[in-house]
């Protein structure tokens, strides 16, 4: 009885350690962010002094054709729960947009369905355009950062997400631990 | 397992205009399928109850994994995060251009530190 007793003082010990490391690791990554995302927002301010106020801002977003870049990939039942991936080579992820119009026929025998003619006449899938697009073609080095930081930044809240998650884990293992030593010290007891 | 067996799902963000620029700008903007965003840019104008319908809008979809949002907006709504305990989707509070992150604030650190009670330190 006292050596379950033992195992379970040592599991305890086991959850408590690595529970402070990934609290440790959870607070360089908190850190990480910090910076990254500062860094982006003295990249954004100084967008906004070369190109102007108004240029850099929400009003220049697109919503039409805003299509995610980075995307998440979800797995319950592992260590890492959240996975992130670039979107941009993944087949599965285009939507097709059906639109109606001229189309060219019997353009040659080989090919089934007919090519559409002109840019508003076609059925194209939703292409996935850089979000740099919106705030127009030459864009100052400092926006590019700006940009770079902010997708640094998503990559690291996914690394904060995951040891968040492996944190709550850890804390339900130490109490379920607590629980079952409350009850073999009861069982010793008697 | 491959990228085709499982769907992407998206990043969302409540926040500042600056910190809904900057992530948009970072990629992780989208519109569902019913034309929904999946941000919400808080100013002066938008009342706690707006931030709470938007919230809780992103907690019922399905196509959301990871929702940010500033701590200083967290705040505002704070029971509603706090009352959230599903990992899906996780909740991250993110420092906005004002108020740098305060660790102590933070839902889920609050959460995980609770397993320390006094009488286990004894």
């Amino acid at each position: 009885m006292m050596t379950e007793l033992q195992q379970i003082n040592e599991e305890l010990d086991t959850k408590l350690i690595s529970f402070f490391e990934t609290l440790s690791s959870l607070y360089q990554e908190q850190e990480k962010l910090n910076d990254q995302i500062k860094d982006g927002f003295w990249n954004m301010s100084r967008a906004r002094y070369n190109m102007g106020i108004k240029f850099v801002g929400i009003d220049q977003i697109h919503e039409d054709n805003m299509c995610a870049l980075t995307k998440v990939k979800v797995r319950e039942d592992e260590t890492e729960m959240f996975e992130g991936y670039s979107s941009l080579h993944a087949p599965e992820e285009t939507q097709p947009v059906e639109t109606v119009g001229l189309r060219k026929r019997n353009v040659g025998q080989s090919q089934e369905v007919s090519t559409p003619v002109g840019d508003d006449t076609a059925s194209k899938t939703k292409k996935q355009h850089d979000p740099i697009r919106w705030f127009g073609v030459l864009v100052p080095p400092s926006l590019r950062q700006c940009q770079n930081q902010f997708k640094s930044s998503v990559e690291t809240t996914i690394a904060i997400a995951n040891l968040k998650q492996k944190l709550l884990g850890l804390k339900s293992e130490y109490l379920d631990l607590q629980k079952r030593k409350a009850e073999v010290a009861s069982n010793v007891s008697k | 397992m491959s990228h085709s067996a499982v769907k992407g799902k998206l990043i969302a963000v409540i926040g500042d205009e600056d910190t809904c620029t900057g992530f948009l700008l970072g990629g992780i903007g989208e519109l569902n399928k019913k034309r929904e965003p999946n941000f919400l840019v808080v100013d002066k104008n938008t009342s706690r109850h707006d931030i709470e319908e938007a919230f809780r809008g992103f907690l019922k979809r399905d196509d959301i994994a990871i929702i940010l949002i500033n701590q200083t907006i967290a705040e505002e709504i704070r029971y509603v995060i706090d009352s959230h305990d599903q990992p899906i989707p996780a909740v991250l509070e993110i420092p906005s251009k004002d108020s740098p992150y305060d660790s102590s604030k933070d839902s889920i650190l609050r959460r995980a530190k609770g397993m320390f009670s006094a009488e286990d330190m004894r």
